[in-house]
């Protein structure tokens, strides 16, 4: 009975600190605004920072080769060989990777270049680091890395953690 | 313990409640059940044609383009989000006439139009007007008189923050973006967005942004569309639906008091020899000419909006309007600084998507002109349209880029620097000769040369082979 009262509470007080927190990601999302750069064989690419920080799950690689070039894009991602990471809270912790971590390869897709001399090639990204190796034939590749966030999964963790093993039946 | 049961039982039919209205509100439709929205009629013929719409109604984008931290996609008004268009569109309407009638607690910041590519990159539902509206025309279209804010000349388009809610109001031709922030300013949009994107839409990449010297901003193409298809269409001409003298009736009162005249090719003129008159092709193409009017400029009053009131009231009441309908350009004359006559056209589009005729000389398949502030010309191909049960693949944009580059560069022999591709977007053709006639799904690219040699026009590309339909000659 007890366990139920505070858990009615406990429930009110994690659905408004969930909504608070969700909105708080959004407009977290809503400040991102690195772009993702152009992938330019042709005049080069300008520098960004790294890790760019990304909202969405899928991501459009785009750039500009000379005709009949072979473009190569693969997607890697970062397994920290830690479940519970789902975000990488503090940014010089980006460099430092786990030790026990290795990057996976996830995806890889080919297309060639053809007169208009711009290729685009779209490929979905995991929650967490992950990086994109753009090769174009005989071109010395490019490398970016993106840090995904996924605001609804950070909603579903904290959710899990804080219903898993909490009994909300009402009696 | 009862009690406490009875309190349970009350809070969860009250959270079940909440939800339900919330959600009503937010889909403005009956309930079906909670997020599962009402389906379509099955619109028998000519049930596409209303003669009710409002003005402010014709207002709606050449693209809707939706701008995700850094993932762009391009929402069609097509039956499967046609109501989260809608409301997208309604609420960025509404919050223009929030901006145009603001008196106070509205701060405007004046920025340039580089800003526009921080805009894209952030959170925002980009609104590409067909073409740049004069801003009292729009406001009045709008329903707001004497709008605030008459140093904006022309709006391109209109930018919504959606979390945010700030107003961006573009004016390409002052190199200008105006910001307008207020807590007045309020939407639903972020809603209508996440929706949206739950929807996992196609990815759409702005080419400018890999090289602005080839492709104009408007040039904005999905990434990856490989197993897209689309449905073949049919199309009946009006003259299919109604008999001549039905057609004839919207005009005249008594037909049968009237003169006709049959030519050789089958159009038939209706004319009372003196005021006015209508031809009616056998293809569908029905124009209405009036005679008496006066070549004076003596419509002391009469201004663009008025001659946007009079084309929509004239075709509301002479055969109505196709569904989805829109303005599609609006083309003023003026003498001794007056306006004198004014050509209003209005496209329409099925399932989002817009149809060319087969005509393709007439973009506009309905057009009204207005002279001293009465219809002078009135001329119209709208098409009945039917889904058929084969569906077309789509080619992706890149590769009928390609095509069109290899057909002007080796055919042609234009230098690939003197190509500039304006915009490219997917349609619906009229093709061949039968009754009914197929509408087939194509890519229309817009082409400027900057050479002697003029190839510039539309190209008219097959969206499945890539085969070149029509060129500009």
């Amino acid at each position: 009975m007890l366990i139920n009262k505070y858990g009615k509470i406990i429930l009110i007080l994690t659905m408004v600190f969930t909504l608070a927190l969700s909105s708080v990601t959004c407009v977290y999302g809503a400040k991102v605004d690195d772009p993702i750069p152009v992938f330019d064989f042709v005049n080069g690419i300008e520098e960004v920072d790294q890790p760019i920080k990304y909202n969405n799950k899928e991501l459009s690689i785009k750039g500009k080769a000379l005709e009949g070039t072979q473009i190569t894009v693969s997607t890697y991602w970062y397994n920290s060989g830690n479940e519970q990471s789902i975000v990488f809270k503090e940014k010089d912790n980006n460099s430092n990777e786990d030790a026990d971590g290795e990057w996976v390869l996830q995806h890889t897709k080919k297309c060639k270049v053809g007169l208009s001399g711009i290729f685009g090639i779209s490929v979905t990204i995991k929650p967490g680091k992950n990086k994109i190796i753009v090769k174009a034939d005989n071109e010395e590749p490019y490398e970016i890395e993106i840090e995904y966030i996924d605001s609804e999964k950070i909603t579903e963790k904290i959710n899990d953690l804080m219903f898993d093993g909490l009994k909300l039946d009402f009696e | 313990m009862k009690l406490e049961r009875l309190k349970s039982i009350v809070l969860f039919c009250l959270v079940a409640i909440s939800i339900v209205l919330t959600t009503q509100i937010w889909l403005n439709i009956s309930i079906e059940g909670i997020f599962i929205m009402s389906k379509n009629k099955e619109y028998k013929n000519n049930e596409l044609l209303s003669s009710d719409n409002d003005k402010a109604s014709f207002i709606k984008p050449e693209k809707l383009i939706i701008n995700n931290n850094g993932k762009h996609t391009l929402l069609f008004n097509e039956t499967e989000a046609g109501m989260i268009y809608d409301r997208i569109l309604d609420d960025m309407k509404n919050m223009l006439s929030v901006v145009f009638e603001a008196k106070e607690g509205m701060e405007l910041e004046k920025r340039t139009l580089d800003y526009m590519e921080k805009l894209r990159a952030g959170r925002s539902v980009e609104l590409q007007l067909p073409f740049a509206y004069d801003y009292k025309l729009l406001a009045g279209i709008l329903g707001i008189n004497n709008p605030n804010w008459q140093e904006i000349k022309k709006v391109d388009a209109v930018v919504v923050g959606y979390d945010s809610n700030n107003v961006y109001i573009v004016d390409k031709g002052d190199e200008s973006i105006y910001e307008f922030r207020s807590k007045s300013l309020r939407s639903s949009i972020r809603v209508m967005v996440d929706m949206i994107n739950r929807g996992k839409p196609y990815s759409y990449i702005f080419l400018n942004d890999i090289d602005s010297e080839r492709y104009s901003d408007a040039v904005f193409i999905p990434v990856d569309i490989d197993k897209h298809s689309m449905p073949k269409l049919s199309s009946y001409s009006e003259t299919d639906i109604y008999t001549i003298e039905d057609i004839a009736k919207y005009f005249f009162e008594d037909p049968t008091t009237l003169r006709s005249i049959v030519d050789p090719s089958g159009t038939v003129i209706y004319t009372d020899g003196e005021n006015q008159g209508i031809r009616i092709s056998k293809s569908g193409v029905i124009e209405y000419v009036k005679y008496s009017i006066s070549s004076k400029n003596d419509g002391g009053n009469f201004t663009a909006l008025d001659a946007v009131n009079i084309a929509t009231n004239f075709v509301n009441s002479h055969m109505g309007f196709p569904k989805d309908s829109y303005i599609s350009s609006i083309e003023q004359t003026t003498i001794n600084n007056k306006l004198y006559s004014c050509v209003i056209r209005y496209n329409y589009r099925y399932e989002g998507i817009p149809i060319v005729n087969d005509d393709v000389t007439m973009d506009n398949p309905i057009e009204v002109e207005i002279v001293n502030g009465q219809v002078k010309r009135y001329k119209r191909v709208v098409k009945n349209i039917k889904v058929t049960g084969s569906v077309m693949s789509v080619r992706k944009p890149l590769e009928i880029i390609d095509i069109l580059f290899m057909r002007l560069n080796h055919d042609k022999k234009i230098e690939i620097d003197d190509i500039m591709i304006k915009d490219i977007y997917l349609s619906y053709l009229e093709y061949g000769i039968n009754n009914p006639t197929s509408m087939i799904p194509v890519w229309v690219v817009e082409v400027q040369v900057d050479s002697s040699f003029n190839a510039s026009g539309r190209f008219i590309m097959n969206a499945e082979s890539g085969v070149i339909l029509f060129e500009p000659y």
